[in-house]
């Protein structure tokens, strides 16, 4: 069998490697025959059975907590509803049988809610199990429940009954559906679990028992029949994501005690939750371009205020600091009107384009400032993207202050603001480096071009250098001074960072293990001689294998 | 329809917003009974703090 790549929504993040089983496929319809009984006896037999069957269900819900609790009393609320016995009554009354009087009554009430879509056609779902649980109870036979092969197992299944999910064991490794949507029950449950699943994937069918496959849900990806490339990389970044699962939280700090808050990089509002789940101390960047992507006019500020405030209520007690608008030719939105540009790249892009609109920036500071007096535990710092010069700096942290953040800040990305940090951090509050753009400046390499992704290296010397010059000046200022890139991911860059005198390392919460493990086992020295280290060699290869080296023998 | 049946309030796919007519039946508690509905529909229950 070849390699095949089928395509979902993930739920909750995660990757898992296993053997597949599948799930009972649904009994059969059952026959529309005129009941050999007469029809107060079916009558009962209906009525036990969906007694029966509401009471198992809220017996689960009394075992159960949080979301799986909710559910099941909604589902036993559902078996034993008015309306749905009154059409069963009906049916019964026509001489149906009890298991096609529930059959058919179900029927009715999934249609309609289809009918409706969105949240409520995913009910639907949840009556096709009731219906299917009380159908089996009529006929004696078993309800098509969770399989238990006696190994960890991938299950896989049309779709899972809230009953089900909440009686995963640990032996479930991930769960794939064929059906069922992101805020379907399976989906909410896998998340609150944190059982890696793929929702949704049609093509799971082609899935049988016993075939290998690969779950990714972080990318909405199942891999059937995957080759051992394909295995090995998911089998090592499943065991880092159970290590992240496992990991007590604790926050960063290296050996000797110095802390090192270790932020997440956010882009959208529903991201906040898995970044606190893996033990964010707060958001180094929050990108808000999420919200301007589509739009052909900025969002209103009660719009942009209500988005702002579901991130600061995940945080509260904790910093998030929140990126102006970073838009230019080469992140076109369509209100900002960029025309264009010969060198993107090189022109009217971050701030620069919001000092050319400061309406937009104006309205965007008001709702972060708003969102940010609905939650006044949470501490909101604000930063301007891309800024080059002394004036931009003032200009943007007196806008900031004027309309009531405390906090303002730049972000470092342009070298002519890394050479000036001390200037420029005597005038702000903090800085944050944004090193994918540092590096594509310092290195004059498009960071899209593919044919200079070897230039596209944070590791270079002369990227390290400017980097050290605005840890340096925030010593020297004692302003916070923190790195947002996905540099601060790698682990080993990570530890140089820290001895270049950043704070603060913010990245996406997937790297969160590995970094905290790199600091843990280093102390501040040996940050420090591992970067000076790095600093004293002529190219990125270079740059690492000397860190590497001063850190094994410090 | 019965608003003691969830499928039938569920099946009634009313959207936030929507004007609903509440009737009870000619009991002794008709008014307070009425009162705790319209009170319920009144409030939004994803705001934060609502219980």
């Amino acid at each position: 069998m070849t390699e095949r790549w089928l395509t979902g929504i993930g739920v909750g993040g995660g990757v898992a490697v296993g053997r597949a089983i599948r799930m009972a496929e649904p009994l059969t319809e059952p026959v529309d025959r005129p009941s050999h009984l007469d029809a107060s006896t079916e009558t009962k037999r209906a009525q036990a059975a969906i007694a029966v069957v509401a009471d198992g269900l809220r017996e689960a819900a009394a075992h159960s907590s949080g979301s799986a609790q909710e559910i099941l009393e909604a589902q036993a609320l559902i078996a034993a509803d008015p309306s749905l016995w009154d059409v069963v009554a009906a049916g019964i009354a026509a001489s149906k049988t009890a298991e096609r009087a529930v059959y058919e009554a179900i029927g009715t009430f999934a249609a309609t809610l289809e009918v409706l879509g969105g949240y409520l056609g995913e009910r639907a779902a949840d009556l096709h199990h009731i219906g299917q649980r009380i159908i089996a109870h009529l006929l004696k036979v078993p309800y098509p429940g969770v399989p238990s092969p006696g190994f960890p197992f991938v299950l896989v299944a049309r779709d899972l009954a809230p009953a089900d999910t909440a009686f995963l064991d640990e032996q479930v490794l991930a769960i794939v559906t064929e059906e069922g949507g992101p805020t379907a029950h399976t989906a909410i449950l896998a998340r609150e679990r944190r059982i890696p699943a793929v929702v949704a994937c049609p093509e799971a069918r082609r899935i049988a028992d016993g075939d290998e496959v690969v779950v990714d849900a972080s990318g909405g990806e199942v891999v059937l029949a995957p080759s051992e490339t394909v295995m090995t990389a998911a089998r090592d970044r499943a065991q880092a994501w159970h290590r992240a699962q496992r990991q007590p939280i604790r926050p960063g700090r290296l050996a000797d005690g110095t802390p090192v808050a270790i932020l997440a990089n956010l882009g959208s509002v529903v991201a906040a939750h898995d970044a606190v789940a893996a033990g964010a101390e707060g958001v180094g960047l929050f990108r808000t371009e999420f919200l301007f992507l589509d739009a052909e006019h900025a969002p209103s500020i009660v719009e942009q205020q209500r988005a702002y405030a579901a991130v600061f209520g995940a945080f509260t007690g904790r910093k998030v600091v929140v990126r102006a608008l970073d838009a230019g030719a080469d992140k076109p939105l369509a209100f900002l009107g960029s025309g264009v540009e010969e060198n993107p790249a090189l022109g009217v892009r971050g701030f620069r384009a919001l000092q050319r609109r400061e309406v937009v920036l104006r309205e965007q500071l008001t709702a972060i400032a708003a969102a940010a007096g609905e939650h006044p535990d949470t501490e909101v710092w604000v930063m301007a993207p891309m800024v080059t010069t002394h004036a931009e700096t003032v200009a943007f942290t007196t806008l900031a202050h004027e309309l009531g953040l405390k906090v303002a800040g730049i972000m470092i990305e342009v070298p002519a603001a890394a050479m000036l940090a001390r200037e420029l951090l005597a005038v702000t509050d903090f800085a944050s480096i944004g090193t994918n753009d540092l590096t594509q400046y310092t290195m004059a390499a498009d960071r899209m071009l593919g044919p200079l992704a070897s230039l596209q290296d944070p590791w270079h010397p002369a990227v390290l250098q400017l980097i050290a010059a605005v840890g340096e000046a925030g010593q020297a200022t004692g302003r916070p001074v923190g790195v947002c890139g996905e540099a601060a991911a790698d682990p080993l860059l990570a530890v140089v960072l820290v001895g270049l005198g950043l704070t603060s390392l913010s990245m996406s919460p997937a790297a969160f293990p590995d970094v905290r493990a790199a600091l843990e086992v280093h102390t501040l020295a040996s940050t420090q001689a591992a970067a000076r280290a790095a600093l004293a060699t002529v190219d990125a290869a270079g740059a690492r294998a000397a860190a590497q080296a001063a850190l094994a023998s410090s | 329809m019965n608003a003691g049946s969830i499928l039938a309030v569920l099946a009634l796919g009313v959207s936030h917003g929507e004007r609903v007519t509440l009737t009870v039946a000619d009991v002794d508690d008709a008014e307070a009974v009425l009162d705790r509905l319209a009170a319920f529909l009144n409030t939004d229950h994803d705001a934060p703090g609502a219980a």
